[in-house]
């Protein structure tokens, strides 16, 4: 068997829009063209390896579930090539093979039957399944006396019950109460371990970063990006709430540049920069020292305003980039603004490896209101704390926003890393440092031990 | 994924008369009790109401009830088939569009379900042509005609599920065409006395073919009718095979239309 699990080349999809209901009849029958094309997806190559799991992001419309439909073969491909290589199953829509008349058990057989299992390999996993979503005696209930939560939960358990080679998993993931998502990420890490390919379509960068080997984003239908989930998340962040503006430029001009051109002389060059992809700010903005960009830095905004200058410096105001856990550090940077504006909100946040954000406020959290600025007018921005984060590579994120909208007006994404060395006698895959001590105390009162940090 | 295929529509049939009657009070008699309600008034109609105007030749025997049964049997399981079918994939566009689903199951699942219900009203035909007496050994036949007419069937089912994917309207002729097509087999009629001008409408006419099978088996008591013979295994083989062939040449564009 190919090591690929999945391979696409110059994959395309158009949809044929019929302005009639007999438009495709009258079309075969006269020869004349009434269709409007839909270009679903164009040209997309992917390439999946055994085992991996995959996250594809993009907004509405941007292509992403057609992808899948593709792959799973319900839907028949326009141009191109594909492989699928294994027994796959899919999960593009919940429930499909439920009936609400019958009784839970009923449906998981049915359901179960539909996505490929023998009604024995039903019946056999039929108490895991029941654990799994934990109906207990509502099992044997009429799925329609089921509230919202317990008819996603049974349904996904069902579908997640499959043991297939490659397995397509669309925004499913979002049913349930967060100790639920936690045991269905765990049998998708089992799926992983046996070995399963997963494609995963979602909206939520943090499924991403915390599953995801890798990710796509589908833009317009094409892949706009692909690599490591964290570096991909930030793109997409900056891809949703920044300009949207596409190496191959088909996107229309951001909204944002109109903005800009109102904006003072000062921060055209810096606009520029905060246009591009992954790019390090322009030469005579760079702040000295402080330019520690980390490899994810993405830069976004609608360049009202700009951060000049950023860092973390330590107690004696050098910046540094190793901390001690629990030392004390400034995060800062330098906004100025573009124009008058009335509404700022600056804010710092920290992320762990994986892109999850571990710590953040803004000047709103920190319950000070609402901050203004003139044109031109320069602020400084400071966040002093202690690190108490355990020992392992950061990323900070900082820049500002409209308060109100939560329009990013400079974001810099993954603007400093920084390491953090950790107390080393706490768990390695701890995140934070709550400086803890541990003691056992024995009835003996000669014989306790009592270790310290 | 392999998919046990022939479990899947076991159950899927198993399923549908399910649905068909869920909730109801009598539900399982409906389903073998409905074909048997409309044979029995069809039969008491045409043979006892309408009596014929056309006299019966000589010798001939004058209660041809069972030829109405025989033929109404075959028919109704025919119908059932034509009304449903066309909607197949549309009513289960979740299992086409949503998940990787063995999608030919489904018209076989149409035609079998349709054809279940009346295993009641081939017994009754049974019981009542032992007890008019034109049961003999052909009656051994008729595994075959029943076989011939489950292929034909599940030929209608994959034909008419595949066009009716794309003609939604394809629903409102069958039904015209069933309502029509009662009076174009010779079902309802005196086999003794039909007009010649009738008996052109029956031959063009490919379900006659089927209904005169089954006469030939139940009432007749031999090969009355030794063309039906050679063209209802060939009609429904040509049926199979025409209703595959428009399943195949269009299933891989029912994800962009549903």
């Amino acid at each position: 068997m190919s090591a690929l699990a999945i391979k696409a080349k110059s994959l395309s999809k158009v949809y044929k829009i019929y302005p009639r209901p007999m438009g495709a009849f009258w079309e075969t029958l006269t020869g004349r063209q009434t269709h409007l094309d839909k270009h679903a997806l164009s040209n997309v190559d992917l390439e999946l390896a055994r085992g991996e799991i995959i996250g594809i992001l993009g907004r509405n419309g941007a292509g992403k579930s057609t992808l899948l439909k593709l792959i799973a073969g319900v839907v028949e491909r326009t141009s191109g090539e594909l492989e699928v290589n294994g027994r796959l199953t899919a999960i593009l829509e919940l429930g499909t093979g439920f009936h609400p008349e019958y009784t839970g058990r009923d449906n998981v057989i049915m359901g179960g039957m539909c996505l490929g299992m023998s009604r024995k390999e039903v019946m056999g996993k039929m108490e895991a399944i029941v654990a799994f979503s934990e109906l207990g005696p509502y099992i044997d209930h009429p799925f329609k006396t089921y509230s919202t939560g317990m008819q996603a939960r049974l349904t996904f358990s069902t579908a997640i019950s499959v043991d297939p080679d490659i397995m397509l998993i669309d925004e499913a993931l979002a049913v349930g109460d967060a100790r639920f998502q936690m045991k269905c990420f765990k049998r998708i890490k089992e799926l992983r371990d046996n070995k399963t390919t997963i494609l995963l379509v979602t909206h939520d960068t943090n499924t991403v970063t915390m599953f995801c080997d890798r990710a796509i984003i589908l833009e317009d239908g094409e892949v706009y990006r692909q690599g490591s989930p964290r570096g991909i998340c930030n793109i997409y962040h900056k891809l949703l709430f920044g300009e949207a503006k596409k190496p191959g430029g088909k996107v229309p001009a951001p909204t944002g540049s109109a903005e800009q051109g109102n904006g003072s002389e000062p921060l055209q060059a810096q606009g520029e920069a905060a246009g591009s992809e992954t790019q390090p700010p322009a030469a005579p903005l760079q702040p000295g020292a402080q330019g520690q960009a980390a490899p994810g830095f993405v830069r976004y905004g609608n360049a009202v305003g700009s951060v000049l200058d950023w860092g973390v410096v330590d107690a004696s105001g050098r910046p540094r980039k190793v901390y001690d856990t629990g030392e004390y550090c400034r995060f800062h940077m330098t906004f100025q603004s573009g124009q008058d504006v009335e509404d700022l909100s600056f804010g710092v946040a920290i992320k762990d490896r994986r892109g999850t954000v571990l710590w953040g406020l803004t000047n709103l959290s920190q319950r000070m209101g609402v901050i203004g600025a003139r044109r031109g007018e320069l602020l400084q921005v400071a966040v002093d704390c202690n690190l108490w984060l355990s020992e392992g590579e950061y990323f900070v994120t900082l820049g500002a926003a409209h308060w109100d909208t939560g329009d990013k007006i400079d974001f810099l994404e993954e603007a400093v890393q920084i390491k953090v060395l950790g107390p080393g006698d706490i768990f390695t895959t701890s995140v934070v440092n709550l400086e803890a001590r541990m003691a056992v105390f024995s009835p003996r009162k000669d014989e306790c031990d009592n270790g310290t940090v | 994924m392999i998919f046990n295929r022939t479990e899947l529509v076991g159950e899927m049939v198993r399923r549908e008369f399910r649905d068909r009657h869920v909730g109801q009070v009598l539900g399982v008699v409906w389903v073998f009790g409905h074909p048997l309600l409309l044979m029995l008034i069809y039969t008491f109609l045409f043979v006892y109401v309408f009596p014929t105007r056309y006299g019966g030749g000589a010798g001939a025997p004058q209660d041809y009830s069972v030829n109405i049964l025989a033929g109404i049997v075959c028919w109704l399981a025919f119908q059932d088939v034509l009304s449903r079918s066309s909607s197949t994939f549309i009513t289960h566009a979740n299992l086409v569009k949503q998940i990787v689903f063995p999608i030919e199951v489904l018209p076989i699942k149409t035609a079998l379900a349709g054809a279940i219900p009346y295993a009641a009203g081939l017994l009754f035909v049974l019981a009542s042509a032992l007890w008019r007496g034109s049961l003999n050994w052909m009656v051994l036949t008729l595994p075959l005609v029943v076989f011939c007419q489950i292929v034909a069937m599940i030929g209608l089912a994959f034909l008419l599920a595949s066009v009716g994917v794309f003609l939604r309207d394809v629903r409102e002729f069958i039904q015209v065409f069933c309502t029509v097509n009662l009076f174009a087999q010779p079902i309802l009629f005196n086999p003794y006395a039909t007009p010649p001008w009738l008996q052109y409408i029956f031959q063009a006419n490919p379900f006659s073919y089927f209904v005169w099978c089954w006469q030939d088996a139940l009432f007749f008591g031999s090969f009355h009718h030794p063309m039906a013979w050679v063209v209802m295994p060939l009609l429904s083989g040509a049926v199979l095979w025409l209703g595959w062939f428009a399943f195949s040449k269009t299933r891989r564009f029912y994800g962009d239309v549903l």
